[in-house]
């Protein structure tokens, strides 16, 4: 079960939490865009498993996201009371601080998150 | 509809001798009708020739990158169509992707042939758990992030889910968020450049298409679709 405190997001949100994700889901089958699967697939492999604080698994989506994509960045989303959301621009796919470690989240132009599942399983 | 920016204020937006192309390149985002009718009849015309000058000035950068020989066909429609345009998009991105295959490789080369770096820039941004402030810093540094974690501060808002028909919502959002990423691309071209005219910059053109109302699908790589939805009769 991922437990997610309830955020603030720029007073603006509020967060629809897929609370019975699987703690393994692939996101394969959460709507995700075949290139969010593979930064996300990328990333996994190279956490191997390991529970890293928010700052190294920051650090790990950066080259994820600078491997697979030319120019490829990340952006500032939003933010819950946890932390900062960052992630994709296009897609709104990102990861985001929580008690049980970075959870992945897409976030709606209007600010609506939604939690899809952990980031490292 | 038009998009804002919660924590940045492009008026405030300084960066040297790019300053002033910067607020332009912001201003004219800025004034964008989202998926609203063109405002002029001959909009549309100008489109093309604006798609035009973003496909040569972009090859002129890099020839391999772009057919030499392209079509621009314009398209008058409703959001059916422009719908329609956007599955069609989708559904070949995994062989043929304009944004991703085409103008992300164009900028990267660029950046890297002058040697340009986003870190370079960043400034702090201050926080609190309720709200940022809305500051002129295009990059900032997060205190929750790597110290070397630089990221664009600049993200682009806007309530389709509230202006539009549910059945355009998901076409809409794919294309502002694709148009948002155009924005980055021309900002950080012209930084790049660092200085104040426009006219070498092949993303510009591009955003002065959203600026006529007029929105580009490339669907091939020889072929545009510039969609402009049609005024209510």
């Amino acid at each position: 079960m991922v437990s997610v405190p309830e955020p603030t997001l720029l007073q603006r949100s509020d967060l629809v939490a897929r609370r019975s994700q699987a703690p393994s889901a692939t996101f394969a089958h959460l709507g995700l865009s075949a290139r969010d699967q593979r930064i996300l697939a990328l990333t996994r492999r190279r956490l191997d498993g390991a529970h890293v604080d928010f700052q190294e698994a920051l650090r790990v989506l950066r080259a994820s996201v600078e491997e697979l994509i030319p120019a490829g960045r990340v952006y500032l989303l939003g933010a819950t009371a946890n932390g900062p959301i960052v992630g994709s621009l296009v897609s709104g796919v990102g990861i985001v601080p929580a008690e049980a470690g970075a959870l992945v989240v897409r976030v709606a132009r209007e600010g609506r998150i939604t939690t899809l599942g952990r980031l490292s399983p | 509809m038009k998009a804002t920016f919660s924590s940045f204020d492009p008026e405030l937006c300084e960066y040297g001798p790019a300053t002033g192309a910067l607020r332009r390149i912001l201003h004219e985002w800025a004034s964008v009708d989202w998926f609203e009718p063109p405002r002029h009849d001959s909009d549309v015309e100008r489109a093309v020739e604006l798609l035009r000058e973003h496909h040569t000035l972009a090859r002129s950068y890099q020839p391999a990158l772009f057919a030499e020989h392209f079509e621009v066909q314009p398209s008058i429609g409703d959001g059916l169509q422009f719908s329609a345009l956007y599955e069609r998009a989708r559904a070949s991105a995994e062989t043929w992707d304009w944004k991703f295959g085409m103008l992300k490789p164009l900028l990267h080369r660029h950046l890297k042939a002058r040697g340009w770096d986003r870190k370079a820039h960043a400034r702090s941004s201050a926080w609190n758990e309720d709200r940022r402030p809305r500051t002129g810093a295009l990059f900032v540094t997060h205190p929750d992030m790597p110290s070397d974690f630089v990221i664009w501060n600049v993200y682009a808002e806007v309530d389709l889910r509230a202006a539009l028909p549910p059945d355009h919502v998901d076409a809409a959002q794919w294309y502002f968020s694709h148009a948002s990423s155009d924005l980055i691309e021309c900002l950080e071209w012209q930084l790049a450049e660092n200085h104040d005219r426009l006219d070498t910059n092949p993303f510009f053109p591009l955003l002065q298409c959203y600026g006529a109302g007029v929105y580009p699908f490339s669907l091939s790589p020889t072929s545009y679709v510039l969609h402009a939805f049609a005024r209510p009769a």
